[in-house]
């Protein structure tokens, strides 16, 4: 129980950040890190934990938003409703993805999940009607949130629950069960596990999270545009979970906030941006395949 | 009389055209150390993989106890009770060795996700009883002080017998051991040999043997069964069998032999 501990401590000392960084413009930096947190960290549970690699968290992510901002125009309805709508929405589709997913191993799953993104980007981008295609939709933030301090305080909460759910879920027979798959499915299955009906909540679990962080994000920047939402930005979740660490509580989160934070330091480097992203991850998997968290910690049974 | 506890009736199984299996018939019955054996390319994997679920055949039935279980997935023949092993070793690699066993004897309880997900005291009892009889089967194969060792850091004597101990603690009606003295060292052989007699004598379990070596075959299977071509062509005590023609033809060949 040391782990949730460290990370109630660091959520109260995140709490203090706005009070030091004068400058909106940081903690608008710190929003987009926490909300990639939640992403990288959700993408773990099928990459590190199941072993299924997948392209399309984007897509997912993108659901979350745009259900967001579909419902506020179609209802007028707030945060509060978009969440638990856009985790739904978002769970749907993993369902959707997981089902045939399960009939396919290694590369073709993560084929596959590329195909996925990319229908969904075309949709976003082309049913003008339904989206507002490329010029997307916009998203009003109540009143009560439309400090940029109270955000990111919701958005800290936010993450908080989610690192804690997928920590809690993880050390449970549930994450065994990923563990089992991800080592061995014939012999997951040979033992008594349903591998199938887990494999889909594991789907839908990673992919409701993802669904969650697009909400946040659809009400931070105030809008949604399917170029958030494309295959590069799921390689970039990729890339936050592999340099971090495969499977580590740690490793996603630490490689979300270096792969958020690094870019605006080095800004001058932006446009060179996903060129390191691509050296950085071939350096990671050639070098220090377990991420850096994995580096530090060593590998050891628990 | 009661029913065999395991029984093939009339199983084939052709992989594209290819027959493996046509027309398997043989049964196991409580209690019993059955062996199926064969040249190589028999018909004996496809045999293991039908019965615990991996394949469906083509056509004929699985029976266990009487009641068909024909085309059940793999994950519904474990909780009926058909333990195995692999030709090659399969563990959880990045798990303990007690945690390899712990999560194969905890299916049976049911999932117990979401009261596992809480902690509930319920929930921790369970995972605590169920370390405590992996280390007790650890013991009995002398391998307790593996038990926080990662699996996959393992020798492969010392890896055969964590899946023994997993297949035992499971409980099983039948357990299916898929050529266990592969690549064992003959020192290891022995112990195998021994333990295979104890699970069956101490713990009542029905085991089906496939077996190439021949030593192992005949100190513990009370009866075999030959494979040769998919076909059977013998079946008894292990004594009789090998000097069977038929047998001896399959492995030795005749020289006007289909072998030859």
């Amino acid at each position: 129980m040391r782990t949730p501990l460290i990370l109630l401590l660091t959520t109260a000392i995140a709490c203090a950040l706005p009070a030091v960084l004068e400058s909106g413009y940081f903690i608008n930096v710190a929003i987009i890190a926490l909300i990639y947190v939640i992403l990288a960290s959700s993408l773990d549970i099928m990459m590190g934990w199941t072993g299924k690699f997948s392209f399309a968290h984007a897509a997912f992510f993108g659901i979350g938003a745009y259900t967001a901002a579909m419902m506020q125009r179609s209802f007028g309805t707030d945060l509060w409703a978009h969440l638990p709508a856009g985790m739904a929405a978002a769970a749907l589709f993993g369902v959707l993805l997981g089902l045939p997913s399960l009939r396919l191993q290694g590369h073709f799953l993560a084929i596959m999940s590329i195909a996925f993104q990319t229908v969904v980007y075309l949709v976003l981008a082309q049913w003008t009607d339904l989206t507002g295609g490329h010029y997307g939709l916009p998203v009003e933030v109540s009143p009560e949130l439309g400090n940029v301090s109270t955000f990111y305080f919701v958005t800290l909460g936010c993450t908080l629950v989610a690192c804690l759910f997928v920590w809690f879920l993880t050390q449970s027979r549930f994450g065994d069960t990923l563990t089992a798959i991800r080592d061995d499915e014939t012999l997951a299955r040979t033992i008594g596990m349903d591998t199938n009906v887990i494999k889909i909540v594991a789907f839908a679990i990673s992919s409701a999270l993802a669904g969650g962080a697009g909400v946040l994000m659809a009400h931070h920047i105030r809008g949604v545009t399917p170029n958030d939402y494309t295959v590069m930005t799921s390689a970039t979740i990729v890339a936050m979970v592999v340099l971090g660490g495969r499977g580590k509580f740690w490793g996603p989160i630490v490689g979300a906030l270096i792969l958020t934070i690094l870019p605006e330091v080095l800004s001058d480097l932006a446009e060179y941006k996903h060129i390191m992203y691509g050296a950085l991850l071939i350096f990671m998997i050639m070098v220090m395949p377990q991420g850096v968290v994995g580096a530090l910690t060593g590998r050891k049974a628990k | 009389m009661t029913p065999p506890i395991l029984e093939a009736r009339g199983l084939s199984k052709s992989f594209a055209g290819m027959v493996a299996l046509d027309n398997l018939s043989f049964s196991v019955n409580e209690g019993e150390i059955a062996g199926l054996i064969g040249p190589n390319g028999s018909g004996k994997s496809t045999v293991v993989n039908l019965i615990s679920g991996v394949l469906v055949p083509t056509s004929g039935q699985v029976v266990m106890r009487g009641q068909d279980v024909t085309g059940a997935p793999a994950h519904q023949m474990a909780r009926r009770g058909v333990a195995r092993t692999f030709q090659m070793i399969r563990l959880f690699g990045t798990l303990s060795v007690e945690d390899n066993i712990a999560l194969a004897l905890q299916q049976k309880e049911g999932p117990g996700y979401v009261s596992s997900f809480f902690r509930t005291p319920a929930a921790r009892r369970q995972r605590a009883a169920a370390g405590v009889t992996a280390r007790e089967m650890l013991k009995l194969f002398d391998l307790e002080e593996k038990a926080s060792d990662l699996a996959a850091d393992l020798s492969i004597g010392q890896r055969r017998m964590v899946e023994l101990a997993r297949g035992l603690a499971s409980e099983p009606t039948v357990f299916i051991l898929d050529e266990p003295a592969a690549g064992l060292a003959p020192h290891n052989v022995d112990r195998l040999i021994e333990m295979i007699r104890r699970m069956r004598d101490e713990f009542g379990v029905t085991i089906l043997l496939v077996e190439h070596v021949m030593r192992v075959v005949q100190s513990v299977c009370d009866r075999v069964v030959v494979l040769d071509y998919g076909q059977k062509i013998a079946d008894g005590p292990p004594a009789e069998v090998v000097n069977q023609p038929e047998v001896i033809e399959a492995y030795i060949g005749l020289g006007r032999g289909k072998n030859a």
